[in-house]
């Protein structure tokens, strides 16, 4: 199934996925209420997408001890809310720190991909976001990959590759 | 009362007492002021007396955000900090971008109205309802880095949102400015000067609240609109590449690129220290302030050289012109690391490579000596000079002392150079000449707050397309920079359109100078997210209120028409070579047809009764008549 994938040092930190997340979800504009959040340090202009990457192995759902997290039958992440008793689990186990919390309805939320056509990819201006097949994410790594192996051989011959 | 775009609540802060409160935003304001700038400008008429030193607790420093920050309307995400400055006299105002708008609205609130002063140095948390007065002796004499950084570990989170000074504001420096995501200046007029003179570090606020829009279906589809027209214009590559120093290269083409503190409009060097160069060899990504879709900041690192292993945010074109062109440096590691020591320090760009610039010519010129500033070499472009100087002036140490007034009360001081000081009201003269492009020279001599491009930037006359200005104003010169003719309508009709974008707090690079959102679209936008019943003449007439009250406050300080003006270099010297060569600013034409335009008199300047009445400013002719100031 496709995936969002990240490229950090492509985001520019301007929110507007956050935005675009809280408004499809909840009709208002609030970061907080994002299922996508950027964690930022200006001095060094780190601006950091973080959302969930749909483990394999899924510790919140594993440890949610109501099974209010499940993966629906299209393979998204869902929450029962009706199940959860607050306890908060699921927050502290996400190995990404990608299960938030919703600081109005004191619940938490995470990506569900929109229901398989996710607001921030499309909102994304600098493409940092992508929404790829495994194998179309596979073919851009490999490519990164090739170019640094090329590296140095091409920089030996005084050939420099220009970045994308 | 439900609000839709605004937060809906005014907070006002008195630090002399420690308290506040908290009062709905009145629904008067909103209709007839908009937001942002408007809202500040107004509540500067009402509540600050004429006269009063700015430095004293009777001054106020206002800061306002506007009804689209906050929501998804890409780049709105500024504020406007304003009081009456300690560098002018007159009115004060700056505006920024970054995060801090964004999170003040999240917080609640669309104006924070700070009054008083502290006794001891303080700084502010305010998280949604809460505020606190917190201890600021441990942050006081930090620059802004630091103080950003200690802020964020005392209060044990990094997502909290800064505005902060630096030491220049604490030692009194009069164009100290306040800072927020470390780079963002909100630098012009002083307002730094006056938060240190309340004994106020810095402000920190994280908000936990939503903003609603009136009509979501609206909304959603007008940015949709936006985005496309954003995405094709044809600025939007070179914009995202180099920021607003992608015009650096073709200001020295057209030939008014001011070198050598304006002694010549071309820069031999410009090719060494362009937008290109910066992108090419020094940037690694780019950034951008809240729900922008145009994200023009870079990053960039120095890898080799000197000044290795220095790093930061930007810059943008005035910093950037400011320390190469203008102080006659080539070198842009040099640039670089002085636009680094500004930020850090807490100073306005500008005015400080102003006053560099004017000594380095008074010292060309023989009426400063090696003695006279602490013996220092200030031949045009000297490193050591240029970094020294801005130091010694964020500490008022020696010959920065008298700098650290700006460049009029300088050249008053020493009693030299009064006629080169680069100023109009005692606000600095920015990084373009107005011989070579006279709309944005006549947007200097009326701009409320002094010299100053962002009252009015008239960038569509460096198009030297005629048939946008027969279409706009029946004027084709207009549009034509080197001409005078239809400037006064285009500077109106441009400080119109600014005073609205400033009071939306959205960027103007993308609003204004693109020309996304002129008045019908912005009367749109405002009815989506407000639910405000607006058309287009509506929405002009608003920015006019505004340009209209910003004068009367001029008008209450003493400001007449013969402060209408530009030093005398640009009246009577023709510009010496380049493309623009021979030009020369004729101001009184084109002050006549801007006041004509205005319905201000040609005697004095001041707003014409009826002009005031028509703009439902009957408090200001009431003051007026209190104070035995005329009106025609």
């Amino acid at each position: 199934m496709k995936k969002i994938f990240i490229d950090a040092f492509k985001c520019a930190g301007c929110k507007y996925c956050e935005l675009s997340c809280s408004f499809y979800h909840e009709g208002k504009f609030n970061p907080k209420l994002s299922r996508i959040r950027i964690f930022k340090e200006d001095e060094y202009g780190i601006d950091n997408p973080i959302l969930c990457s749909l483990c394999s192995y899924c510790p919140c759902i594993n440890i949610c001890p109501t099974n209010a997290f499940y993966r629906n039958e299209k393979g998204f992440m869902e929450i029962n809310i009706e199940k959860c008793i607050k306890c908060y689990k699921c927050i502290e186990s996400c190995f990404f720190g990608a299960v938030f919390l919703h600081i109005e309805k004191n619940i938490p939320i995470v990506c569900n991909l929109c229901n398989g056509d996710p607001q921030c990819v499309k909102k994304c201006p600098t493409k940092a976001i992508v929404f790829l097949e495994p194998n179309e994410f596979a073919k851009k790594k490999n490519y990164e990959y090739s170019r640094i192996v090329y590296q140095d051989f091409l920089n030996k011959h005084g050939i420099k590759i220009k970045s994308d | 009362m439900k609000y839709y775009g605004y937060a809906g609540k005014i907070l006002r802060i008195n630090l002399t007492k420690r308290d506040f409160s908290i009062k709905n935003l009145e629904k008067d304001l909103m209709i007839n002021f908009l937001g942002g700038r408007g809202f500040n400008s107004k509540r500067l008429f009402d509540e600050i007396p004429p006269k009063i030193d700015p430095l004293s607790p009777e001054n106020k420093l206002i800061f306002s955000t506007g009804p689209l920050v906050g929501t998804m309307f890409p780049t709105a995400s500024r504020f406007n900090v304003s009081a009456k400055s300690p560098q002018t006299n007159i009115l004060g105002d700056s505006n920024a971008g970054g995060h801090f708008a964004s999170e003040m609205k999240y917080a609640g609130y669309d104006q924070i109205i700070l009054e008083g002063r502290s006794k001891e140095p303080i700084y502010l948390y305010i998280n949604d309802d809460s505020i606190e007065f917190l201890d600021a002796k441990h942050l006081w004499g930090k620059d802004v880095y630091e103080c950003d950084r200690i802020i964020k570990k005392d209060l044990g989170d990094k997502s909290i949102q800064t505005v902060i000074i630096g030491p220049a504001a604490e030692n009194g420096v009069k164009f100290a400015g306040i800072f927020a995501n470390l780079m963002r200046a909100a630098a012009r007029t002083g307002m730094g000067t006056v938060m240190a003179s309340k004994n106020l570090k810095a402000i920190a606020i994280k908000g936990s609240k939503s903003i609603e829009v009136a009509n979501p279906k609206k909304f959603e589809k007008i940015i949709e609109e936006i985005e496309e027209e954003i995405y094709n214009h044809p600025q939007y590559w070179p914009r995202r590449k180099m920021g607003t120093t992608r015009i650096l290269l073709p200001v020295n083409a057209m030939g008014f690129l001011p070198t050598r503190h304006f002694t010549s409009t071309v820069f031999e060097f410009a090719e060494n220290v362009s937008g290109e160069k910066l992108a090419e060899e020094y940037n690694i990504k780019v950034r951008g302030c809240f729900s922008c879709i145009l994200p023009c900041s870079r990053f960039y690192i120095i890898k080799e050289g000197k000044y290795a292993g220095l790093y930061g945010e930007g810059p943008e074109y005035e910093p950037l012109s400011s320390f190469t062109a203008r102080v006659g440096n080539g070198n842009l590691q040099v640039a670089l690391k002085a636009i680094d020591m500004v930020n850090k320090l807490g100073l306005d760009a500008i005015t400080t490579a102003e006053c560099i610039s004017w000594a380095m010519e008074c010292y060309e010129k023989g009426w400063l000596k090696k003695n006279d500033v602490d013996g220092l070499d200030l031949t045009w472009g000297n490193e050591e000079a240029i970094l020294k100087l801005i130091e010694k002036i964020s500490k008022r140490e020696g010959f920065g002392d008298i700098l650290a007034d700006g460049v009029k009360k300088a050249a008053e001081k020493l009693g030299i150079g009064k006629e080169i000081a680069m100023h109009v009201k005692g606000l600095e003269i920015i990084q373009a000449d107005p011989r070579g492009a006279k709309g944005y020279g006549l947007g200097y001599v009326v701009a409320s707050r002094g010299a100053d491009h962002l009252r009015s930037e008239p960038f569509m006359e460096l198009s030297d397309d005629p048939k946008k200005g027969e279409k706009l104003f029946g004027i084709p010169e207009a549009t034509i920079r080197l001409e005078y003719k239809g400037k006064g309508k285009l500077v109106s009709y441009c400080e119109d359109w600014c005073a609205i974008v400033d009071s939306l707090e959205v960027c103007k690079n993308v609003a204004e100078n693109m020309e996304i959102l002129p008045f019908d679209k912005a009367a749109e936008v405002i009815e989506a997210a407000t639910g405000l019943k607006l058309n287009g003449n509506d929405v002009r007439k608003i920015g006019e209120r505004i340009i209209n009250i910003e004068r009367a406050f001029l008008i209450r300080e003493g400001i007449r028409k013969e402060h209408d003006t530009l030093p005398k270099r640009f009246l009577e010297e023709p510009i010496p070579s380049g493309v623009s060569k021979g030009s020369i600013f004729e101001l009184e034409k084109m002050l006549n047809e801007y006041y004509e335009e205005r319905e201000w008199s040609k005697k004095t300047g001041i707003p014409y009764r009826e002009k005031l009445k028509e703009l439902n400013l009957e408090n200001v002719i009431e003051q007026f008549e209190k104070i035995g100031i005329e009106m025609e």
